[in-house]
């Protein structure tokens, strides 16, 4: 294990492979092998977890708060561009317009969220979330005039660019495949700039960030802000391509799945989660036959990965920053403080 | 409708409510409790709801093919009541035991994903006992079946009664009859359900004040480090205090199965986390408290629905849980456990 | 940095190439197997949680139409495949994606729910995929008139007219009180019956719906009975069914209980309701009596141990009509592959009539079948009996 952690480390070895896997994923789609459609499918799911696994990497390893109620942002996402590009209303704003517009409105929803829960404990926020996740289930399913509730949303709009609808499955994996780049060089860029520095030394000790001036309440909406957003986005994607939504694609498990996701890829990083989103969307399909034990699996995995490796399977040096973030591995410090009932 | 027929509905509402408050009641107990000793969130405790349902639908069934439920059903039901807590009881230390005791030195996060994959094991467990016992019972050795087709079957049968994807039915025991008072209409069973709720919880209190156990838990609620200094056995007492805990919630399962008669795997989440508003609306670690927020929000819920269409119900309990964590995180009788940021 | 851009550039030219050369096929195009493969039949329906045991009783008409039919297709095997679309819309857009992705899929037995079908139907449309329905009664199934959808059971408009002539003519209900369970179907055929039980003379006193998967119908129970009704319709599946009549008679509702095809099951509503299901009626569309229905129920007995619940008998119809007309516009081509064309296996469907075990078929453009027979059923010490037929389009 820790042969293959140096490996990938070594920042020649890491490129090399990525150049190797980022022509494969291109010119994927392009070739003819039986089955296409379905892999094309799978391959773009996958995608597309990845994509909201790192807007709650976000909440998540930034931002240091853990979201167990992720899909109402993807939900909030998925509605809000149903609303605008669709028959149900009868709008049909581009999917260039409506998809941002729709994660902006996720976005404003994490702020507002966040806002009266920033001071809550590490168990307490979690169950908020949860909370949260799980009315916007509701009300989709209950507020029936607006939503349609469980009979859905169906005849979405599709993006249309150049004058091409995008109908099949390849034309949205390519636009999940460039903006899990653009997302990939954004956050690059965001961690290495100052928002990402506060960012960091929230992390590392919030009361002494907040003593040196940095406003922790502001930093934590921004990145909550900041992944909801990309939830929302992908709600949007989610919506054009399935063509309908319905509550029921927005349930907790989906929370679930896309936390798992990142635990097990490990909190620190990007490569977790596509490392993660492979082994928890794409291995299923792939081994149709065990795809019935996918769950127990998962709920093996939790408890194991928390007894075992909290830190995830592909840790960022060094290994226990964000899992010490979040809280899932004690710090020097916290282990020593006295009357602690943890 | 009359005024006279609207203080019927209204009376009939009531009854409801307080029959809902006491499943939420001795559920919640169950969570009052493990939060006390180990200030943690046991994920996983309406799936031992579950659990006791199940383990009861199974004792039911077998108790009918022997005909005891024909001959002597009170003895039926108290046979089915017992086992049905007793094997939750188990079930519960079992999963503290595997899950939660090798945590009990890491962060209350670990523990809570921890306990997150511990209720997705359970559910995914009860849901695929039939797949896995077909599995196991069609081994074939060198082209034969071990077993034969009727020895399958037969163990078949009885497996099926276990789990299964499978909506389940209690056979209708409890009878539907009922008395009549000015104009309200009242059942037997609902009778008693909320009388049986009481007792044990009455029981359970005065226990928990009198006896060396219950003084023993509240040591260790106050301070672990130190109970184990005096002498007292922390890892006892937090394997009895799990097992009573899930054998309330084991009964309260078993109770739901009579009364509502179905059962699937998935029956712990809602109730799960109406149980855990109940326990926090009371303020959690406080035993009394639990009781009460049970009651209250059983209320609070049917209140509701003279307000808003039933639909609403299940968002009602989470907004009062999010609320309450928000506004008043010691509920309303106050935490027996200090609030602390993590 | 560079690199990145690089990669941008290539991978939007790609993409536009590649659309531009994706040639869209005017034609519905050929099912192939390849020499010595399977033809699979998919079986769309509810097989796991709620309804499963519908779901697993579709799947059992179907591999015994199979095993009827002699177990392969020009010499090719023939095999069922399961779809689990739960009963809702999501998983029926998942299950069909998965279908029409698989080309070994000769047509679609299913979605067995309305609201499964509305939108799997654009996708099975898409890729010109066979699919017929022998449950799926909402009106709005056949409302978009695609060609490749056939359904072996009357809609719903039909079965809320038989439900309200039964009700106020021969039980001589004067005021009803309708609850759904706000899906496609429930709520499409509770929407009906209120109309047309109020278009002719009766009084709706209430109309509410619930939540699938709820177990707790208290709330509505007390409202309903507040409005004092000789009897409430239920539009909805079996499991509620069998709480809601249970927690009807424990508020201490003795009016009738009548409902759609969705609730006639003997282990599901009937043996599930606690001994509350006795004396209730529900409708459904079949005949009752039809050729061959002796000899299939005898054969479904003996290899499945148990009788069919309610859409048995019409998958077993389903596969087997699909499984004829393969037969009769495919062929094995000089490389030994089979191939079917799809647009005249549809055809071939539509321009003849078929003869099953749950009736006499002959479909119109949309797919709905010409003449149809709704039998009233009532539950009668535990066991589900017919009381009265009705015809349409004799």
């Amino acid at each position: 294990m820790k042969k293959l952690t140096l490996l990938i480390s070594n920042k020649k070895v890491l490129t090399g492979f990525l150049i190797l896997a980022g022509i494969f994923l291109v010119c994927f789609p392009m070739l003819d092998f039986p089955q296409k459609a379905l892999w094309v499918r799978i391959i773009g799911y996958a995608g597309l977890y990845i994509l909201l696994g790192m807007g709650l990497l976000i909440h998540v390893g930034l931002a240091g708060m853990l979201d167990l109620g992720f899909a109402a942002f993807y939900a909030i996402g998925a509605y809000t561009y149903t609303f605008l590009a669709s028959t149900h209303f009868n709008l049909h704003v581009s999917f260039w317009l409506a998809m941002p517009f729709a994660g902006l409105v996720a976005a404003l929803a994490g702020v507002l969220i966040c806002f009266p829960v920033l001071r809550l404990r590490g168990d307490y926020l979690a169950i908020v979330t949860l909370g949260f996740g799980e009315i916007v289930r509701l009300l989709a399913l209950n507020l029936t005039t607006v939503t349609n509730g469980s009979q859905g949303i169906i005849y979405i709009d599709k993006p249309v660019l150049f004058g091409i609808q995008f109908t099949e499955g390849y034309h949205f994996y390519y636009l999940i495949f460039i903006l899990i780049l653009l997302f990939v060089f954004l956050m690059n860029r965001l961690v290495k700039s100052h928002i990402g520095r506060a960012w960091m030394a929230m992390r590392e000790d919030e009361d002494v960030a907040q003593m040196s001036g940095i406003n922790t309440t502001s930093y934590k909406l921004l990145a909550f802000a900041l992944g909801a957003f990309m939830g929302g986005l992908g709600g949007a994607i989610f919506a054009s391509w399935q063509g309908s939504i319905f509550p029921d694609n927005f349930n907790l498990m989906v929370s679930i799945n896309v936390l798992c996701l990142i635990i097990l890829g490990g909190l620190g990083n990007i490569y977790g989660v596509i490392i993660g989103a492979i082994g928890l969307i794409a291995l299923p399909d792939i081994l149709r036959g065990l795809s019935d034990y996918r769950m127990i699996i998962f709920g093996i995995l939790l408890i194991v990965m928390m007894i075992v490796r909290p830190q995830g399977f592909l840790p960022r040096r060094p290994p226990k920053l964000e899992t010490q973030a979040v809280g899932l591995v004690k710090t020097p410090l916290q282990k020593k403080k006295k009357g602690d009932k943890k | 409708m009359n005024g006279n027929g609207q203080l019927v509905v209204f009376l009939e509402q009531l009854l409801n409510g307080i029959t809902v408050g006491s499943f939420y009641a001795l559920v919640a107990l169950g969570y009052t409790m493990v939060y006390g000793v180990l200030s943690m969130i046991n994920f996983a405790h309406g799936d031992i709801f579950m659990v006791g349902a199940y383990i009861g639908f199974f004792t039911i069934n077998r108790l009918t093919d022997v005909g005891l439920t024909a001959s002597n059903p009170t003895l039926a039901i108290i046979l089915t009541f017992l086992t049905g807590s007793l094997g939750a009881a188990v079930v519960g230390v079992t999963v503290e035991r595997i899950a939660y005791r090798p945590l009990r030195k890491a962060t209350r996060l670990a523990s809570l994903i921890s306990a997150i994959g511990a209720s997705i094991f359970l559910e995914e467990l009860v849901r695929l006992i039939p797949t896995i016992a077909t599995a196991i019972i069609n081994i074939k050795i060198g082209g034969a079946a071990i077993l034969a087709p009727q020895t399958r079957q037969a163990i078949l049968k009885i497996v099926g009664d276990m789990g299964g994807a499978m909506v389940k039915t209690y056979p209708g025991i409890l009878s539907n009859d009922g008395f009549v008072i000015g104009g309200l209409f009242v059942s037997y069973s609902r009778i008693l359900i909320v009388l049986i709720s009481a007792v044990i919880m009455v029981v359970l209190y005065t226990l928990v004040r009198i006896t060396k156990l219950g003084k023993a838990m509240r040591a260790v609620a106050e301070d672990k480090d130190t109970a184990s200094l005096m002498g007292i056995n922390v890892n006892q007492v937090i394997t009895r205090t799990f097992f009573i805990g899930s054998a309330l919630a084991g009964l309260a399962g078993v109770m739901v199965g009579m009364f509502y008669l179905q059962i699937k795997p998935t029956m712990g989440f809602v109730p799960g986390i109406k149980a855990f508003t109940s326990a926090v609306l009371g303020g959690i670690g406080n035993i009394p408290g639990a009781m009460i927020g049970g009651y209250v929000l059983g209320l609070a819920e049917v209140i509701s629905i003279l307000f808003l269409p039933a639909v609403y119900k299940d968002v009602v309990a989470f907004v009062i849980l999010i609320l309450v964590l928000i506004f008043k995180p010691t509920g309303i009788l106050g935490s027996a456990t200090s609030q602390k940021k993590m | 940095m560079k690199k990145r851009l690089f990669a941008f550039i290539v991978v939007i030219a790609m993409l536009m190439v590649s659309a531009g050369c994706g040639a869209k096929t005017a034609s519905w195009g050929n099912l192939v197997i390849p020499k010595g493969g399977e033809v699979k039949i998919g079986v769309s329906s509810a097989l796991s949680a709620g309804y499963a045991v519908y779901g697993q009783d579709m799947l059992n008409g179907v591999n015994l139409a199979i095993e009827k039919f002699g177990g392969s297709l020009k010499g090719f095997k023939v095999v069922a495949v399961g779809g689990d679309d739960q009963c809702e819309g999501a998983p029926g857009v998942t299950v069909a994606e998965q279908f029409s992705a698989d080309p070994a899929i000769l047509g679609v037995v299913g979605p067995m729910c309305s609201g499964s079908i509305v939108p799997a139907e654009d996708i099975y449309g898409k890729n010109h995929i066979l699919m017929i329905t022998p449950s799926g009664t909402a009106v709005i199934v056949t409302a978009k008139g695609f060609e490749n959808v056939f359904r072996t059971i009357p809609n719903d408009d039909k079965q809320a007219e038989v439900g309200v002539d039964y009700l106020s003519k021969s039980l001589n209900v004067k005021t009803l009180a309708v609850v759904h369970d706000s899906s496609i179907y429930g709520q499409g055929i509770a929407e009906a019956v209120q109309t047309k039980f109020t278009a002719a003379g009766g009084k709706v006193s209430s109309f509410q719906g619930v939540t699938r998967g709820d177990t707790d119908f208290s709330a509505v129970v007390s409202s309903v009975l507040a409005g004092k009704p000789d009897a409430v319709y239920w539009g909805g599946m079996d499991a509620e069914a069998a709480l809601l009549v249970n927690q009807l008679q424990k508020g201490g509702f003795k009016g009738i209980f009548f409902g759609p095809d969705g609730i006639k099951s003997k282990p599901s509503y009937v043996d599930a309701s606690g001994g509350s299901a006795e004396g209730s009626y529900m409708t459904f569309g079949a005949a009752t009596g039809a050729s061959g229905y002796d000899e299939f129920l005898a054969a479904f007995k003996a290899k499945y141990n148990g009788d069919p619940v309610a859409y048995g008998p019409g998958s077993y119809d389903d596969a087997m009509f699909m499984l004829k007309a393969a037969d009769a516009v495919g062929k094995v081509d000089a490389n030994g592959n089979l191939v079917v064309d799809r647009k005249a296996l549809v055809d071939y469907l539509r321009a003849n009539a078929w003869v099953g075990v749950t009736g006499r078929f002959v479909f119109d453009k949309v797919g709905d079948p010409t003449v149809v027979t709704l039998t009233v059923f009532k539950v009668v010490n535990g066991e589900i009996v017919p009381q009265k037929e009705y015809k349409f389009g004799a």
